[in-house]
């Protein structure tokens, strides 16, 4: 389905499959009715990927795989979040995205550790959990510039 | 609300099944313990504002694809 997206900043229309739209039944934390998300998925940008909200173009995250900043990423869950996913039947697949800021006055982003977003593709649910997990920040700082030379 | 007054080692019960004792108070600080079931999530507070705030940060951050393709994040083993 065709969404309307402000990811960059100007209204674009973006094609999303079916599967790449998401429940969030509680919405977010500061968005508690926003509850209909699509995951829009970029080949050219494959650590990164942006939550939109079908109820408002303006609102969109721009999430990042946490095992590009963390080599070991193991928040536990408590039950009451993987029950509100469906999650406790074996062997669904739950997707992790961490939230990214950027802040532009001092040209810095950070990603969310602390409150992951977990999204269950098979039933297509999502929720933010907030961790009581101490191991993981709310800002863990993202280089930014080439410290990585490209091929 | 309901206001109770409790001293160190009393508690209250919400429900049957949460417990909520004072462990300790000192002047400005009370230590307090919480026992429930697994299911039910027990957050400070303050934490969930904070969570609320970042994402309200995180919607008016605009990255234009130049800057994503600046970014080369390598994991650490520790955040």
């Amino acid at each position: 389905m065709e969404v309307q997206s402000t990811r960059f900043g100007t209204l674009e229309t973006v094609e999303v499959p079916e599967a790449a739209l998401f429940v969030f039944p509680e919405g977010v934390p500061g968005f508690p009715d926003h509850h209909a998300f699509a995951l829009i998925e970029d080949e050219r940008q494959t650590a990164f990927s942006w939550l939109q909200s079908l109820h408002d173009p303006s609102i969109v995250f721009t999430l990042i795989k946490p095992e590009e900043l963390v080599t070991a990423y193991e928040p536990a869950f408590n039950d009451q979040a993987l029950e509100s996913l469906q999650l406790t039947a074996d062997g669904v697949h739950v997707d992790i995205r961490c939230i990214v800021v950027f802040w532009e006055d001092q040209q810095l982003l950070t990603a969310n550790l602390k409150a992951p977003v977990l999204l269950n593709r098979k039933r297509q649910l999502g929720k933010q959990v907030i961790l009581s997990d101490d191991r993981y920040p709310l800002r863990h700082p993202i280089a930014l510039g080439g410290s990585r030379s490209v091929a | 609300m309901l206001v109770l007054t409790r001293r160190p080692g009393e508690a209250i019960l919400i429900g049957g099944e949460i417990q909520v004792i004072v462990l300790e108070s000192t002047p400005g600080c009370v230590r307090i313990g919480v026992k429930a079931p697994r299911h039910v999530p027990i957050l400070r507070q303050e934490l969930v504002a904070l969570v609320g705030s970042e994402n309200q940060q995180a919607v008016t951050s605009r990255l234009h694809p130049s800057v994503l393709s600046s970014v080369h994040p390598s994991p650490s083993p520790q955040p």
